[in-house]
């Protein structure tokens, strides 16, 4: 049937059903992208070398000239530890973050049926209030 | 001549390129769902609040709109990214352009028009911060942009300006208007969704 000759209800639900066709087309370039760059890094990175020691020096040759150099090997592993760090640094601040939104979220619907409600005196993120430390 | 070392040294910076790979579109993809799904709860949640305090009514068409095109993106955050933005708008834009009607702004600024002015603001704020969130999650999302310096830049400038650069991407009226045929299929999988739930 045409969307132009359908009902709205029915060309909204035809939409939403194309919108999750489309979905599941962009979901298969996606991955194709994500582990394509794994399977590239593993040849470059691990076959090549190991091909070059068995006497192949042509293509593996420049390979290893780049990925040995001092400099590429430097930047990729502070880029990974300093990444790494970061990652799991903004994980927790993400935490606490939705932390602090269920727990005022909860406080305010609390206070509604019962103002006179009691607290832990966690701060808003859920860590120990200052003054309970010793 | 390749010597044993030296191939393995290669090697190991063959895995660390991996690991940092993964590190990128693996961990980092999470984490940015989780931030932009985190979001968008936040922004519900200030809907809601706005429900609760009896500034607008829960069956009013603003509300049911903003909360079921909020649930679209929640649902389908995963699929938030510049590839999905060409392929939703190039099939929606003639579709909306045919029923002018059914567009997300067209259905919001009339639903809107009955709320009392007082609110008017914080309901067009919702819906702008949602479309600024979409729009970054698009941007930092795409494989080609995380592997540019972009998003470097975009942090670095976001530090420093902060909340003052936040309200003025805001003021982008050219944000909204792109992100047309994204919110008008994620008010119609959000209703979808609202849907099945009620038929199960």
């Amino acid at each position: 049937m045409a969307l132009s000759d359908s009902t709205p209800q029915e060309r909204e639900d035809e939409i939403a059903l194309r919108a999750l066709r489309m979905q599941s087309s962009t979901s298969l370039m996606k991955e194709g992208i994500r582990w394509g760059g794994v399977i590239g890094g593993l040849y470059v990175g691990v076959y090549l070398p190991v091909s070059a020691l068995a006497g192949d020096v042509t293509v593996a040759t420049i390979a290893i000239d780049f990925l040995t150099s001092f400099k590429v090997n430097t930047t990729v592993s502070v880029t990974l530890a300093g990444g790494g760090v970061l990652y799991g640094y903004r994980e927790r601040r993400l935490r606490q973050r939705t932390i602090a939104r269920l727990q005022g979220h909860i406080r305010r619907l609390e206070r509604k049926v019962n103002p006179e409600r009691t607290s832990s005196n966690l701060t808003p993120q859920g860590r120990t209030n200052p003054g309970d430390e010793i | 001549m390749i010597t044993p070392s030296m191939a393995a040294a290669a090697v190991s910076t063959g895995i660390m390129l991996v690991f940092l790979w993964v590190l990128i579109f693996w961990c980092y993809r999470v984490y940015r769902i989780d931030l932009y799904r985190e979001r968008m709860f936040a922004l519900r949640e200030e809907l809601f609040v706005l429900a609760l305090d009896g500034k607008i009514q829960f069956s009013d068409p603003a509300y049911e709109l903003l909360r079921s095109t909020l649930n679209g993106f929640i649902r389908f955050g995963h699929q938030v990214s510049l590839i999905d933005y060409f392929v939703v708008a190039r099939s929606f834009t003639r579709q909306l352009a045919q029923n002018p009607e059914e567009s997300f702004s067209h259905r919001f600024d009339s639903a809107v028009a009955d709320i009392s002015e007082d609110v008017q603001p914080k309901l067009r704020k919702i819906a702008r911060k949602m479309n600024l969130f979409t729009f970054e999650q698009m941007v930092i999302m795409s494989p080609l942009v995380v592997l540019s310096v972009v998003p470097f830049l975009v942090l670095l400038i976001a530090g420093f300006a902060g909340f003052e650069l936040s309200r003025w991407m805001l003021s982008w009226r050219w944000i909204g208007r792109s992100m047309e045929p994204v919110d008008s299929a994620a008010l119609r999988l959000g209703r979808a969704g609202d849907r099945f739930l009620a038929s199960t």
